[in-house]
């Protein structure tokens, strides 16, 4: 027999966030398993566009800085156990969508990062480096003794604030995956390269104080990072962050010959507007064109050609 | 017809008969947006109605431009989704509680309303989960191709005409080839005995052999029990982020919570998931075989 469907009342009161408790568990639970969580997932995703071309008068809700808690996997022992397939999820089992999410969440190596590749917006110097490939998102060894641009100590500063933020981007990137991968002496050569940037930005000295204590207290560092990164987007200027941010990750891609990262839309757009932006020097312009041609195009990636076009990008925009 | 019924003005008469013989609920029932009415008659809906009638044909745009439904047929869902709301005396406001946004009530009868009139148009046709994954120009591709038909040039070609692309075409063309083969939909009008055939998931699945039906069988089994194990929250976050290919913005706005959080938790999930099935003696190997993949 088959299901009967939600009122629609009831998933605006879901979307809206004004179903609580066990209620909302309930409803929840039901659409994850049914014929309708693909209309529940479209509603959502219709009325997110719709609202940022109209947005609500009042926001009446204000859950959205809620239940941002990690849940641990196990239930209490009282949960039962699971119905027959058949009767579980849907009226009828559809293998092919079940069998291809069992392949995304046990097989590493099938797609792993397409989903997010594909969706997520480039506005966060942390997302850089979940274009990688999962089994690489860590610092490789060794990295932070081979830096591409010089380091510019002592008195004065011929840095310019685009330079600047493009370095602090391409450290905030280096030390994301330090501390991802528990590399304590590089994240701790990072953080101290990025206070040391940072403390010659007027205004910036809380800022500095976050990125010098990551490495004590609570929470974790790696939670600390992402609010971290916003306000250095913001401080410095999210373009030139950004840019720095994706550079640094390209050039450890490059290392490990990742080329799925280059061929995530974020990364090909990226490419595409650094191939077709003018005022940079006649070096990273044909650095930039030929990544583009490399990416886009059919044969293997030139590897080496690569990893030196991305050098020659990021020291020309970090000098 | 639609439009003069839309159109059509409701005579004092009229109006005075319904308010008198219609079913209206009592009032502590029914709210306009933020606020109670005594007893809504039909002039207060129709008037609620045109109040709403902008974001009524925004939301059935929008799920259309998402749905690569275009033209003449968006213009037509435009006009489906207004007679939804206005059919049988503005029947879908008459039900609405004020238990949610009045918006959001529309905005999910109108999507639903797409589901049931693309149904009847073009069978259950359903965006593949890679097609998802890929983005809009992947999907709009899979619907121009395999579900009305179109040669790949010619699908490009209409959607450059629609401005909907920048990629180039040989970007596009290793788009599409990263598309799952589908078997053409065909047109329901000329064969209503469609109505008995099963749905066309074969775009996410591999045909299933006797042989091989009883490992999947198992290999579902045990992905059914670590999914039941998960809080609600996260059934949502793993079955939409993995198995829909759906943005983390969308998920966000089902849960109401924070995008960033929730990739680090998919994440999370994903590694935790994946050790319940190891540990249940799923190999990845079963999973491929499965979906008769070739060893990556």
């Amino acid at each position: 027999m088959k299901e009967p469907r939600s009122e629609p009342e009831q998933i605006a009161q879901l979307l809206d966030g004004r179903l609580q408790g066990p209620e909302r568990a309930r409803l929840l639970e039901r659409l994850a398993t049914s014929d309708e969580f693909r209309e529940l997932l479209e509603t959502a995703a219709v009325l997110r566009e719709a609202e940022e071309e109209d947005p609500p008068e009042t926001l009446t809700d204000q859950r959205l800085g809620g239940s941002a808690v990690p849940r641990p996997l196990a239930r209490p022992a009282a949960v039962q156990p699971p119905p027959a397939i058949d009767r579980l999820y849907g009226w009828r089992a559809r293998p092919g969508r079940w069998l291809r999410l069992a392949a995304v969440l046990a097989v590493a190596a099938l797609a792993p990062l397409l989903w997010w590749r594909g969706n997520a917006r480039l506005d966060h110097p942390g997302v850089p480096t979940l274009l990688l490939a999962r089994s690489e998102a860590e610092l490789p060894p060794g990295w932070t003794e081979r830096p591409v641009w010089e380091r510019t100590l002592g008195a004065g500063d011929p840095l310019g604030p685009a330079a600047r933020a493009v370095r602090a981007g391409a450290l905030h990137t280096g030390l994301v995956l330090a501390v991802r991968g528990g590399d304590a002496a590089q994240a701790a050569r990072l953080r101290a390269q990025l206070v040391e940037l940072l403390d010659r930005v007027p205004g910036t000295a809380s800022l500095a104080a976050r990125y010098r204590e990551l490495g004590t207290g609570s929470p974790p560092a790696a939670e600390r990072l992402e609010p971290a990164g916003k306000e250095l987007a913001a401080a410095l200027g999210a373009d030139n962050v950004l840019w720095g941010a994706w550079l640094e990750a390209a050039r450890i891609a490059a290392a490990r010959r990742d080329a799925a990262f280059f061929r995530a839309r974020q990364s090909r757009t990226v490419l595409e507007r650094a191939a077709e932006q003018r005022g940079r020097s006649d070096p990273s312009q044909a650095a930039a064109t030929r990544l583009r041609a490399s990416v886009a195009g059919e044969a293997p990636m030139d590897w080496p050609g690569v990893q030196r076009d991305l050098d020659e990008l990021l020291r020309a925009a970090a000098s | 017809m639609l439009f003069c019924l839309l159109n059509q003005a409701v005579q004092p008469a009229e109006l005075m008969q319904f308010t008198l013989t219609g079913t209206l609920k009592p009032s502590s029932a029914r709210r306009h947006s933020s606020s109670a009415v005594s007893m809504p008659d039909c002039t207060d809906l129709r008037d609620l109605f045109e109040t709403h009638q902008a974001w009524i044909r925004k939301v059935a745009e929008i799920t259309c431009r998402r749905n690569s439904v275009w033209g003449d047929d968006a213009e037509d869902f435009v006009a489906v989704a207004m007679m939804r709301v206005v059919e049988d005396d503005f029947a879908v406001l008459r039900q609405f509680q004020g238990k949610a946004e009045l918006r959001t009530y529309l905005g999910t009868v109108v999507v639903r309303r797409f589901y049931e009139w693309a149904r009847q148009r073009w069978g259950r046709w359903r965006p593949s989960a890679l097609a998802e994954q890929l983005g809009q120009p992947a999907k709009h591709l899979e619907a121009l191709v395999y579900r009305d038909g179109y040669s790949l040039r010619e699908a490009i070609e209409v959607l450059r005409c629609r401005g909907v692309l920048t990629e180039s075409d040989s970007e596009l063309a290793r788009l599409f080839a990263q598309i799952p083969v589908r078997s053409p939909q065909r047109d329901r009008a000329q064969s209503p005995l469609m109505d008995d055939l099963p749905d066309d998931d074969e775009a996410d699945g591999a045909v299933l052999d006797a042989e091989r039906e009883e490992r999947c069988r198992e290999v579902m089994e045990v992905l059914f029990r670590a999914l039941s194990r998960l809080e609600p929250d996260d059934q949502v976050l793993v079955r939409g982020r993995f198995g829909e290919g759906r943005s983390v913005a969308d998920i966000a706005r089902v849960l109401r919570c924070e995008q960033m959080p929730l990739y680090r938790r998919s994440e999370r999930l994903r590694n935790e998931i994946r050790a319940f099935m190891e540990s249940a003696g799923v190999r990845p190997d079963d999973v491929r075989e499965c979906l008769g993949l070739d060893e990556a």
